[in-house]
């Protein structure tokens, strides 16, 4: 293999190729006109991009509904992931294969198609135009991932801890709580961490099953998108990377501090 | 120790969701690319929205560049990912930290990733605007057309730069967790490089490989926002041409909007199918005869 | 201070309300129908869906239209931004579904939609001599208020604005404006790769290449021509070779067009290409407000005219608010929504109500609004201005353009 000089360049590119589409949004964020050939926009406002943010309680509004949409829909996937992940992990049993690769189908689906799909029967239970309904659609499109990451875990992890706690005589709850939890945690930390982000990020099936009545962040950033408010749109598209950013660093923090505490395990 | 039905009823949860919703949608979007009349439920079934969407010479066409764009963004993502993840594991520290800037690419949505394109690689972009002052270009024209082409490379470099990451970060993860395992004792054993790559990585590396193709694929296959944003309007992929179709004023566009969506959603699952299937079919070459 | 401007043309519009009504007191149905209205809506909410795509417009519903609402009537509006196709797929979606209590009072509407939204059985009406405003103030025999894009609305849609294509230009980067066809194929020439227009379906695409027939074949030939594929192509014929005749001279010699005008939009304010049009004729204006183009950026239309719209609003089939939805349209065609929408800081967007029947102030009031630089004054944008054809003849012609400019 060639050598770790080479290897750093080529890391310290990719991470420039990363960082540099963030700052052409700032830029972008604040310059008003930027004519060819300018490199640095010569027209710039910074009040106009505060303007957008201060005192704008539907942004607040499309920012508190996308948390509680994606909370939800962490919730409802590791719920219904969790015991399947278990049981396709560590289980072989029949039809196991079969039920690897059905749960994987609604990645290879367009969620437009989904979504058209369950927009009337959403419409008749009464559950378009609600949090939760548009929770539910999200759960459906978050799962394959969860449940892969998670019977990833199940899979390393195995049955062994479990076994040996429940010859020492520990029941269930207590070697789910003090055993199974606290090994898959990490596991269990990237698939919550993934559906969140993919019900952060949705747009089309919050926008059909939501019914407008909820507004989440892509719904409130798009139209400036396709109405070709470049600045509006960038202002806004911070404000998505500043909220993601901060949400998973809250929830990694919280897990990380549950670990020390009740494991004094190193970070 | 447990009982026999344990496992079943650990899914199924899952399995009856999944059932309500994701097969319950798919069922409805079949019945309803082919009713015959738009909104009569019970009318009879025809498969004429079929034959009028596959007699349009329009939908080969698309179907053709789909199918294109779809393996060409899903090879390089995965070729480039795999390739940086090596390099973020022999990088050491950098590449611990690169994999934590990662993050970022994959939590933004494609149409975040869409504004950023444009920026950069339009003909008055920041790019354009270095060669400008490199003296490499006169005016914005002399640019290489890069996104609102014929040739999707803007579409292309949206997908790139969300799913080149997110190769290199799982891939990285695995990787890490057996390197000084499995290399150090290949190595030991006096394996070449090469023979250290082939033997030992890319057959730890291959089930997350899958993954990411499978998801790559699907979505570029499967998405409109990104072309609908960044495509040329002398082609269309299948997607957005199933979203026009489906804002269009004839009622009977958006049977055939249904139609097109079916199409995709049994080509996906096909091509996902069928990948899986060779991909097993190596496996098992590889097993039997390998070392 | 744009606060205070707001009140002020508040008082002086109820003002004038007051005198108006004392004065026009017969209307089409009994006052006490509307008042009855007035009633029941107080301290409801109202819901607005309509396209949210420019901020000019979202202010002028959020800052001007809610407090106003909330202040007369009592009412809070709620405005939700939604795409009119996107809308029109959860109308026809709710009713399939039987949904009888919607989410939609009001909705802002137009053109193929309206059409579609008619056909589809999708709209409440007629309802539009329920409202009071829309009796005094609107000419009941303007073209617009009876076709929208050669529909007959029937009373289920009431206007709204008028709208109108305009083309903008660097006064500093180009000398002479185009404005005829022929003009533009010479300037084309002399700068190649500098001009071109956004592909239609996008909504102004498909406005220019109507300008073009209009300038070409004139708008009797196209409107006199039945809606049918061979017959619009034989009438427009010249027009398409013209365009044809444009295309090597255009951006990346007409291989490609920009696929919607937020590209052209880019590229002209980035100054790769010499000009950019909108189907909002006081955008310049705005633009320049904001500072987002130089001052030396000026409006023109063609000689013959320029294509242009009227936009409306319509009650959806299951609004289940509907009392607040005549207050709600009461008062978007009010003397002082109308004139406050007109100014540029707000919206830019010119009036439906009939200059004729307002009284000496209110008739103030619309003309001292503040049209912004860079615009062309509204009687010379009136004068100028050529209906729409049938909405079926648009999605023809779209369709003939991608058969015989696009892909040839």
């Amino acid at each position: 293999m060639p050598g770790g000089k080479l290897m750093r360049l080529v890391v310290q590119c990719a991470l420039l190729v990363v960082a540099v589409p963030i700052v052409s949004l700032l830029m972008q964020a604040i310059s008003l006109q930027w004519p060819f050939p300018s490199l640095l926009p010569p027209v710039v406002s910074i009040d106009h991009a505060v303007a957008l943010l201060w005192n704008n309680p539907r942004l607040l509004g499309a920012v508190t509904a996308s948390l509680a949409i994606a909370l939800m829909t962490t919730a409802f996937t590791l719920l219904l992931a969790f015991p399947a992940a278990k049981a396709l992990g560590v289980y072989k049993f029949p039809g196991s294969e079969a039920i690897k690769l059905f749960t994987l189908l609604p990645i290879m689906v367009p969620t437009a198609t989904v979504t058209m799909g369950l927009h009337s029967a959403m419409i008749r239970t009464g559950l378009a135009g609600t949090f939760l309904g548009v929770a539910i659609v999200h759960t459906v499109f978050a799962l394959p991932y969860a449940l892969r990451i998670l019977m990833h875990v199940f899979e390393l992890v195995g049955e062994r801890h479990e076994q040996q706690a429940a010859m020492l005589g520990a029941h269930g709850g207590r070697v789910f709580c003090t055993i199974t939890l606290p090994l898959v945690m990490p596991g269990a930390l990237s698939a919550a961490t993934m559906s969140f982000i993919i019900s952060f990020s949705q747009y089309i099936t919050t926008f059909m099953i939501g019914g407008g009545r909820i507004i989440t962040l892509p719904l409130y950033l798009v139209p400036h998108v396709q109405g070709g408010e470049w600045h509006v749109a960038s202002v806004y598209s911070l404000v998505f990377v500043v909220t993601t950013l901060a949400a998973l660093t809250l929830m990694q923090y919280l897990v990380r501090r549950y670990y020390r505490e009740t494991y004094f395990l190193s970070p | 120790m447990r009982h026999k039905y344990t496992p079943y009823i650990l899914v199924a949860p899952l399995v009856l969701f999944l059932a309500l919703t994701f097969v319950y949608a798919l069922f409805y979007g079949v019945v309803q690319s082919l009713v015959s009349a738009q909104g009569a439920f019970l009318g009879r079934f025809t498969w004429q929205h079929y034959s009028v969407v596959l007699r349009d010479g329009d939908f080969w066409i698309s179907l053709g560049a789909t199918i294109s764009v779809a393996v060409i963004a899903t090879l390089i993502s995965n070729v480039l990912g795999t390739l940086l993840a090596f390099a973020m594991l022999r990088a050491g520290a950098q590449g611990r930290s690169l994999q934590r800037a990662l993050q970022l690419p994959v939590i933004l949505p494609h149409l975040i990733v869409v504004i950023m394109v444009i920026h950069i690689f339009s003909q008055s972009g920041v790019l354009a605007r270095l060669f400008w002052w490199g003296g490499l270009i006169d005016n914005p024209n002399q640019f290489p057309l890069l996104v609102y082409d014929r040739f999707a490379i803007g579409i292309m470099l949206v997908y790139l730069y969300k799913q080149v990451p997110f190769v290199a970060m799982l891939a990285y993860d695995t990787l890490r967790g057996i390197s000084h395992k499995y290399a150090d004792v290949a190595a030991n054993l006096g394996a070449s490089s090469w023979q250290t790559i082939t033997q030992i990585y890319l057959p730890i590396l291959r089930p997350t490989i899958i993954g990411t193709s499978l998801i790559t694929f699907a979505y570029a296959f499967g998405a409109f926002e990104v072309p609908l944003l960044l495509g040329t309007p002398v082609w269309r992929t299948l997607p957005v041409k199933s979203y026009l179709l489906y804002t269009n004023i004839d009622p009977l566009a958006r049977t055939q909007a249904m139609v097109i969506n079916v199409l995709i959603s049994a080509i996906s699952l096909a091509l996902a199918g069928l990948y899986f299937g060779v991909e097993r079919f190596i496996k098992r070459f590889q097993q039997g005869g390998g070392l | 201070m744009t606060k205070k401007i707001v009140v002020l043309l508040l008082v002086a519009a109820h003002f004038a309300l007051i005198i108006g009504c004392a004065a026009r007191p017969k209307l089409t149905t009994g006052p006490s129908e509307f008042s009855a209205a007035l009633q029941k809506s107080r301290g409801t909410t109202v819901t607005f869906y309509g396209w949210g795509g420019s901020s000019a417009v979202n202010n002028w519903f959020d800052n001007v239209v809610a407090p106003s609402l909330l202040a007369e009537y009592g009412i809070t509006l709620r405005r939700v931004p939604m795409n009119i196709d996107e809308i029109l797929r959860k109308l026809s979606t709710e009713k399939q579904a039987n949904k009888v209590s919607g989410d939609i009072d009001v909705m802002w509407i137009n053109g193929e939609n309206f059409y579609a939204a008619k056909t589809e059985g999708l709209l409440y009406g007629p309802f539009n001599t329920r409202i009071d405003n829309f009796n005094r103030l609107i000419d009941p025999n303007a073209p617009d208020t009876n076709y929208d894009f050669g529909v007959p609305t029937e009373g289920m849609s009431v206007p709204l604005g008028r709208a109108q294509l305009v083309f903008m230009a660097d006064r500093a980067r180009l000398d002479t404006f185009p404005t005829s066809a022929a003009a533009l194929l010479e300037l084309a020439r002399s700068n190649p790769g500098r001009f071109t227009y956004p592909a239609p379906p996008d909504f102004t695409g498909s406005a220019f290449v109507r300008n073009i027939i209009y300038d070409i074949v004139g708008f009797e030939a196209l409107n006199n021509a039945p809606a049918e594929k061979a017959a619009i192509q034989a009438v427009i014929q010249p027009a398409l070779d013209f365009l044809n005749e444009l295309e090597p001279y255009l951006w990346e010699r007409g291989t490609t067009y920009p696929a919607d005008v937020a590209a052209l939009d880019r590229m002209f304010a980035e100054g790769q290409l010499l000009w950019s049009m909108s189907y909002t004729p006081l955008k310049v204006g705005q633009l320049i407000a904001e500072n987002r183009v130089p001052p030396s950026v000026e409006t023109f239309v063609f000689d013959k005219g320029n294509v242009g719209n009227t936009h409306y609003v319509a009650i959806p089939f299951n609004s289940p608010n509907k009392d607040a939805a005549f207050v709600l349209i009461h008062h978007l065609i009010s003397v002082a929504m109308q004139a406050a929408k007109l100014d540029v800081n707000n919206w830019g967007d010119l009036p439906v109500v009939d200059l004729a029947r307002l009284t000496a102030s209110e008739r103030e009031l619309i003309e001292n609004a503040n049209i912004g630089q860079g615009v062309l004054p509204m009687s010379e944008l009136l004068s100028k201005r050529l209906p729409e054809v049938h909405a079926q003849k648009v999605a023809i012609i779209e369709e003939l353009w991608r058969e015989q400019v696009l892909q040839r």
